[in-house]
């Protein structure tokens, strides 16, 4: 009875609830909207440090990091990788060989910075989708690809046998010579213009040191727990090793992730503020006006707790509706820009670009916002019954009736 | 049986430094099958007393016996049980839940008392053409005139079979036409049904009609009439 009742009541003021559905379902529509698009780019950024070699956390030799030397590197055979990769949180361990060395077609040279790929299992997709000219290199044939603006710098085409020059090992010279295969564009002017590709065997016997390894990148399944992952590898490898996550790697990085969240969250305080005002707004003029019927229904016998109860579902019910209508709303447009990213364009892209990544934002489908939001908004409501609540509590029959 | 007995009510509204006892020291019986106005200048103490006697208030001092049991004693949902139970409201205006029908309204308290649907039914359907609304069971208060909206508050007053009936001003809204149709209906309900009716009025033709006459001023009763037919 009292909930078919408040069910016709919600109905009595058609237009306000309407407004107050809509108030929340824009809220709602806002609020997830931003998060979604806000989240995509921190995932994308996140995502794109992965793929751009730092991961999530990497082990090296003690001291590399502030010395990113090849004479800090290390043996493969040394490291238990194997154990890494049982640990429970450690999605994959990949081997990762880099350095500086110089590259040229004869006339010009220039500063390149050559990455090792693990031949038997290729480059990420990611990478091999931005080929621009030529194609993938055959693995055994000392093929490379190089970055596009970089291929321009030293004049280079397709096919063209180009010279490295550099550092080997402790000590020995390196040399040698490869065919570039392809061209790519990593959307990152920086990168395109210093990288090449080659595979982790052509570089080992480039610098002249097989099997050595700069970092092992580890790939885990919870990115919020990196502290502890980094503790139990740690404790695999042992003091001779250096375990770093990324923030550490990259604090800059780390800030600006930090500053997108809290700006986020502060739009979504100044949101929600708003929101609990309207929806106040609502809760109050609908008992203010009604506090003459409650009155006559607690004068003809109806007990304070079920008008309590009547009202309560009166608003839960609206609330529920606005947040459904609202997720109804933002979760086709979520999808939509996810699948279309936003191209950022002007000053701001080459900002975003010169942080290394691509000045794209995809938005999170990550159905965990749109639940986290529509919580708040629901306790928020809940919250807010408080002032019927307590009218009704208060509510005397004669003073509710006077005209 | 005297069905209400008051004794020596009264009550006391502090306004700033002075007193304003709108009722003082009212003892009266009110006798099972009694129509009754109560009648008196304005802010002579009607309402007040109306509302005591119905449980909507608490007197400053006094008793208050309905049925032998002295309300005044009641609290919180008891009071409210109570009035549900045994007596009967018209208010002045607006007085029916305005998302229900006229039969809804009519059915109200006998839901809230958990009657059968039934029961219900039928009682609802009786009492709606006792007061000469069978025709508009299903019409909502909005779209009632102000004299049918009373004859509905009448009906649901009975519903529950109180004890008796109480009316604060049942007619102060309503033209002559939809005055003399409600009083016609509470007399013949009265002397048909036996149902005690206690009203406060202004209105010459309701005070006519009345077969008791109690006359207030100052919170006090200055003269209690009882007429023949
Ligand atoms: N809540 C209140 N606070 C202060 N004084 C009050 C209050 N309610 C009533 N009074 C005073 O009590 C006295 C009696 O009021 P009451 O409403 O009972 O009069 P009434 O006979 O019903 O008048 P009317 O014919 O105008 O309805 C009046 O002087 C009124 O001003
Ligand atoms: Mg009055």
């Amino acid at each position: 009875m009292i909930v078919k009742l408040a069910w016709k009541n919600i109905w009595r003021n058609r237009r306000r609830t309407v407004i107050t559905i809509s108030a929340i379902a824009f809220a709602v529509l806002f609020a997830v909207g931003m998060r979604s698009m806000q989240q995509g780019m921190e995932e994308q950024m996140l995502e794109s440090i992965v793929n751009n070699n730092l991961g999530y956390i990497q082990v090296h030799n003690k001291g590399f990091w502030d010395e990113q030397i090849l004479d800090n590197g290390f043996y493969a055979s040394d490291v238990p990788i194997e154990k890494i990769k049982n640990l429970e949180e450690v999605i994959a361990v990949d081997k990762k060989l880099e350095t500086g060395t110089l590259s040229s077609t004869g006339a010009v040279s220039r500063g390149t910075f050559i990455m090792g790929y693990d031949q038997s299992k290729g480059l990420p997709e990611k990478i091999t989708k931005n080929i621009t000219a030529g194609e993938f290199p055959e693995v055994g044939k000392q093929e490379i690809l190089m970055g596009e603006e970089l291929a321009e710098f030293i004049n280079a085409q397709i096919g063209d046998t180009i010279v490295f020059l550099g550092q080997g090992y402790q000590g020995a010279t390196a040399a040698g010579l490869y065919t570039l295969a392809g061209t790519i564009d990593l959307h990152v002017p920086e990168l395109n213009r210093v990288i090449v590709y080659m595979t982790m065997e052509d570089l080992q016997e480039y610098i002249d040191a097989p099997e050595l390894l700069t970092a092992l990148l580890i790939d885990v399944k919870h990115p919020d727990k990196l502290d502890q992952t980094k503790k139990e590898i740690q404790a695999i490898v042992g003091e001779n090793y250096e375990v770093m996550t990324w923030p550490e790697m990259d604090p800059e990085l780390r800030q600006t992730l930090d500053t997108s969240a809290a700006k986020g969250w502060i739009m979504n305080f100044i949101l929600y503020m708003i929101i609990t005002f309207v929806m106040f707004g609502t809760i109050l003029m609908a008992t203010q006006e009604r506090k003459y019927e409650l009155g006559v229904l607690l004068a003809i016998g109806m007990r304070k707790g079920k008008s309590m109860a009547m009202v309560v579902i009166e608003n839960i019910i609206i609330n529920f509706m606005g947040v459904i209508v609202g997720i109804a709303a933002v979760t086709p447009i979520a999808y939509y820009f996810h699948a279309n990213p936003i191209v950022i364009q002007g000053e701001q892209a080459e900002m975003i670009e010169n942080f290394g990544f691509e000045a794209v934002i995809p938005f999170s489908t990550d159905y965990m916002i749109a639940v986290n939001h529509a919580s708040i908004v629901l306790v928020l409501s809940v919250i807010l019954l408080l002032y019927p609540v307590v009218s009704i509590r208060k509510l005397k029959p004669i003073e509710a009736m006077k005209l | 049986m005297s069905v209400i007995k008051t004794i020596d009510l009264t009550k006391v509204y502090k306004q700033g430094d002075y007193e304003i006892h709108a009722l003082d020291g009212v003892s009266v019986e009110i006798e099972n099958g009694e129509f009754t106005a109560v009648v008196g200048p304005s802010g002579s103490g009607k309402t007040t007393l109306l509302n005591a006697i119905g449980g909507l208030d608490e007197p400053t001092s006094g008793s208050v016996f309905v049925n032998n049991e002295d309300i005044t004693q009641l609290k919180g949902n008891q009071l409210i049980d109570f009035r549900m139970k045994h007596i009967g409201f018209v208010f002045q205006a607006y007085n029916l839940i305005p998302v229900l029908t006229a039969k809804e309204n009519v059915g109200f308290v006998m839901l809230l008392q958990g009657t059968p649907e039934a029961e219900r039914d039928a009682r609802t359907t009786e009492l709606l053409e006792a007061v000469g609304l069978g025709d508009i069971m299903k019409k909502r208060p909005n779209q009632m005139s102000g004299g049918q909206q009373q004859r509905v508050a009448v009906a649901r007053a009975l519903a529950p079979k109180p004890a008796y009936i109480l009316a604060d001003e049942p007619t102060a809204n309503l033209d002559s036409k939809s005055t003399e149709n409600l009083l016609d209906i509470m007399a013949r309900l009265n002397k048909e049904e036996g149902i005690t009716f206690i009203f406060s009025t202004h209105d010459q033709r309701v005070i006519d009609r009345a077969r008791r006459v109690i006359t207030m001023e100052d919170g006090k009763i200055i003269s209690d009439e009882r007429r023949g037919e």
